[in-house]
């Protein structure tokens, strides 16, 4: 009898990515390592505190655990997504959803910390990173990460008004008061209130959108990055959440911040297709988030389940139980599988991966070589700021999407909205058959069950309600022009 | 009780509800250690409802189970943590009343309550649906020893009184022991998922040595009241689900009537509508079948059945009644975060759905009409 459930590898639990392994080997044995080092992590920092850091923030709402996000940073998890020629990890779509989906079998409060930072960091690679631009934002998190000084970043974007309006471009003109920018000499300056911001209140940075013109949001969105010590920043509260208890959700009030031009990410005017495009990456992590987060679930209630003795047979000997839990790990399943699809997607996407594992990337496979070499010295920062590099990146950006790059933006967001339904339905569920299992025992907060039943609900919420996200991926296959009733197609 | 003086109970239970219970429900379920809510349970003892299915020999207002599950659904409605504190309590009292010995239990009653109370809540002691029990009784010439440790004990700590069931070499006996009793030992208070304001604690039994006046019943007459009792546990746990499937209703339609999204009140989507329909659909279903259950002659795989779908439908409701909050349904500003962590953890009183399913299909096999 096995009274441990264990994870597969990675190569065993996606098998396709055995073939990927021919072409690309790189992209595997970093997804492996990836996964190795996450449950390192999370046995060595995540496993001790989980419980007890939930049960703190119970009591006291707005602590904030710095100690295992000071571990995550000496694991490079602050800087996991950003290129390898500023320091960071250079970490593809996949690699990060792996990471996540490893955290939150152990904590999706502690995942969500650093999937959240991840979102914060997203809209600068949203155009394809330019790296002139954003060199000192990504340095100071790069550098802040290897000093013992962790710097977190944020994604703000919900409204009181309108949680789900704003995320979708055909809805966002229906928010009533939208949190607004007006040009300022040299700048911009930013008035309103965001709700729900994860790490909002630890932040360092906030990737923060407004329109510029209440009456047009859509056309008038723009992206601004606001320092947590701008003046007339503040947080107005943090929440006292069910679940994701380390993660904390703050309201984040914006008094006239006055906000330099050289905070703005990319354009005037493109902060929707900015918002789209990251939300079109963030959406399968959600996915992998919950992943983990049912996962954590059915590791907790097989163990349970194989030594709790009744009478004189265990538990986990009823068949009963091991229907729920061959159930719950088909479920698993299919949502991993969908995430790492969706991920990969992304990944085809992305130009600095593209050039480094491509056949005709050679050039973006040296530089990339070299200044990972060199990462941390002074000559760094004049190359990854060389016009050329970024010049080339655009040009391979653009070369290899062309043709087909909106319907693939479509396909991108469709799957990523599948991988998060999917998901996060499947969190809930095995969540609820884990405590099933274990009986009134499950609901017992040293077990460890009943938190992952509390974090498993706000997949279903956050990152777009699954409602919206039907409504999406609906929206995405019509605009593919998939047979659908009713469909408009191209 | 006549039903003219059962729909005047369930009226003053409402308007306690409304007007007492329902202002320091958030308040009770934040508290970290929970202490038992003494004020509010001597307002719901001034009302009759502790001893609400007892004789009135004993101060009771001599409630059928039809009407003790609708207190107790008008309760959960409100908060289904003191609904569960009565409920817990009402089949503590079950085996006193059933023994059918009044002087005995007049005597019981007269005991000492808990620290703190104010008024008599009982406890019961047996172990889930079909499952052993890990307390066994042992005859001596002076009595009874009682050994062994009973998991998760509903109202532990706030009893005045527990009411154990023991398996003996002679089969099965009910047993009164007082919350005082040396060698009883309570665990600190057992942190959970929901119904955080119903104390619930580990019970064991050490050496405790009971004179043979503590006997409630023995043998066949221990069996048809532990039947009996089953009969009112699945009952009130689905009266109970009822009530929070009628909250998350209550709360989802109202909020839902008034958000605005995607340039409507959100009751208007499909999305919402879809959601506000099935919590319907599981309500009726469940208030149906668990009518039906209350007045059935032998209603014990029946009321299995209807304690399943009405656990089922709480959880589906209260979940989905997040959903309809979306971002604010997940915080503790809002009643419907409490519904649904309250519903998860009603639904595993007892034993879980999925066990007790198991169970009803082992009657089947072993020859008991299904209903």
């Amino acid at each position: 009898m096995v009274t441990e459930y264990r994870p597969l590898p990675l190569a065993e639990a996606y098998p396709g990515l055995q073939l990927i392994r021919r072409s690309a080997p790189g992209y595997v044995e970093k997804l492996e390592r990836v996964q190795t080092e996450a449950r390192d992590f999370a046995r060595r920092h995540i496993d001790p505190e989980a419980l007890n850091i939930d049960a703190r923030i119970a009591e006291q709402p707005d602590y904030f655990p710095w100690e295992v996000v000071a571990y995550a940073a000496e694991y490079g998890y602050l800087s996991f997504i950003v290129p390898r020629m500023i320091g960071g990890g250079g970490q593809t779509s996949l690699a990060i959803s792996i990471l996540l989906e490893e955290l939150s079998a152990h904590c999706a409060g502690i995942a969500n910390i650093i999937g959240a930072h991840s979102l914060g960091l997203a809209p600068l690679a949203a155009g394809g990173y330019d790296m002139q631009k954003y060199y000192r934002f990504l340095q100071d998190t790069v550098r802040g990460e290897h000093e013992g000084r962790p710097v977190l970043w944020a994604f703000a974007i919900t409204e009181p008004s309108g949680g789900s309006d704003i995320e979708d471009a055909d809805e966002v003109d229906n928010i009533g008061s939208i949190t607004q920018a007006r040009r300022a000499n040299g700048g911009y300056v930013l008035n309103g209130r965001k709700v729900f911001i994860s790490n909002g209140s630890v932040a360092r940075y906030i990737s923060v959108y407004a329109a510029m013109d209440r009456a047009k949001p859509r056309e008038s969105m723009i992206a601004l990055v606001v320092p947590n010590d701008a003046p007339g920043f503040s947080v107005a509260r943090v929440e006292h959440k069910m679940g994701q208890r380390a993660s904390p959700a703050a309201e984040l009030a914006f008094d006239e911040v006055y906000v330099p031009d050289t905070h703005r990410l990319g354009a005037e005017g493109d902060g929707m297709v900015q918002m789209e495009g990251v939300l079109s990456g963030s959406r399968s992590p959600v996915g992998a988030i919950a992943t983990g987060t049912a996962r954590g679930a059915l590791e907790r209630a097989w163990s349970y389940a194989a030594n709790k003795v009744i009478g004189h047979h265990r538990l986990i000997e009823e068949q009963w139980v091991q229907i729920a839990l061959a159930d719950m790990a088909a479920e698993i399943h299919a949502a991993r599988q969908a995430y790492y699809m969706s991920a990969m997607l992304l990944d085809l996407s992305n130009p600095l991966l593209a050039l480094g594992i491509s056949g005709r990337g050679g050039v973006g496979r040296l530089i990339d070589g070299m200044l990972s070499a060199v990462m941390d010295q002074a000559p760094v920062k004049a190359l990854a700021t060389q016009p050329a590099i970024n010049k080339a990146i655009a040009a391979h950006f653009s070369e290899k999407d062309t043709p087909s790059v909106y319907r693939s933006q479509h396909l991108r967001s469709a799957m990523a909205s599948a991988a998060k339904l999917l998901g996060s339905d499947a969190a809930m569920s095995v969540s609820a058959r884990a405590l099933d299992i274990a009986g009134a025992d499950g609901s017992r907060h040293e077990l460890g069950l009943e938190k992952c039943f509390r974090d498993a609900k706000v997949t279903q919420i956050y990152e777009g309600t699954n409602e919206i996200n039907r409504l999406n991926l609906y929206k995405r296959l019509s605009r593919l022009g998939q047979p659908v009733p009713g469909g408009q197609g191209d | 009780m006549t039903s003219e003086a059962e729909s005047a109970l369930c009226a003053a239970v409402r308007d306690f509800g409304k007007r007492t219970l329902s202002a320091s429900v958030l308040k009770l379920d934040a508290q970290v250690q929970p202490e038992p809510p003494w004020a509010m349970l001597s307002q719901a003892d001034e009302l009759g409802l502790t001893l609400a299915t007892a004789p009135q020999e004993l101060g009771g207002a001599e409630l059928g189970l039809p009407g003790a599950a609708l207190v107790v659904e008008e309760l959960a409605a409100v908060c289904a943590g003191f609904a569960t504190i009565i409920a817990s309590s009402l089949l503590g009292m079950a085996p006193l009343v059933l023994a059918g010995d009044l002087e005995k239990a007049k005597g019981l009653l007269d005991m000492p309550g808990a620290a703190g109370a104010t008024c008599k809540v009982a406890a019961v002691v047996m172990p889930d649906m079909g499952r052993p029990s890990a307390v066994t009784a042992t005859g001596r010439s002076d009595g009874y020893i009682l050994n062994g440790a009973a998991p998760f004990v509903y109202n532990a700590g706030a009893a005045w009184l527990y009411a154990v069931l023991a398996p003996t070499d002679q089969g099965v006996m009910w047993l009164a022991v007082p919350s005082s009793t040396p060698g009883l030992v309570a665990s600190a208070p057992i942190r959970k998922l929901g119904l955080n304001i119903v104390s619930c604690r580990d019970l064991h039994f050490e050496e405790v040595r009971l004179g043979p006046d503590m006997v409630l019943s023995r043998g066949a007459q221990a069996e048809a009241v532990l039947r009996c009792i089953e009969i009112q546990r699945h009952h009130l746990v689905g009266a109970s689900a009822l009530g929070c499937t009628r909250a998350a209703l209550r709360e989802a339609d109202s909020y839902s009537s008034q958000r605005r999204q995607g340039g409507q009140i959100i009751a208007y989507h499909d999305a919402v509508k879809n959601l506000l329909v099935d919590i319907e659909i599981g309500l009726a279903a469940a208030r149906a079948l668990l009518q039906q259950s209350l007045g059935a002659a032998d209603s014990m795989v029946l009321s299995v059945l209807a304690r399943i779908l009405a656990a089922d439908a709480a959880c589906q409701a209260t979940t989905s009644a997040v959903q309809v909050f979306g971002g604010y349904g997940y915080t503790k500003d809002f009643v419907v975060e409490k519904l649904m962590r309250d519903s998860q953890q009603l639904a595993l009183i007892g034993g879980s759905n999925g066990w007790l399913r198991v169970w009803v299909a082992q009657q089947q096999e072993t020859g008991t009409p299904l209903a």
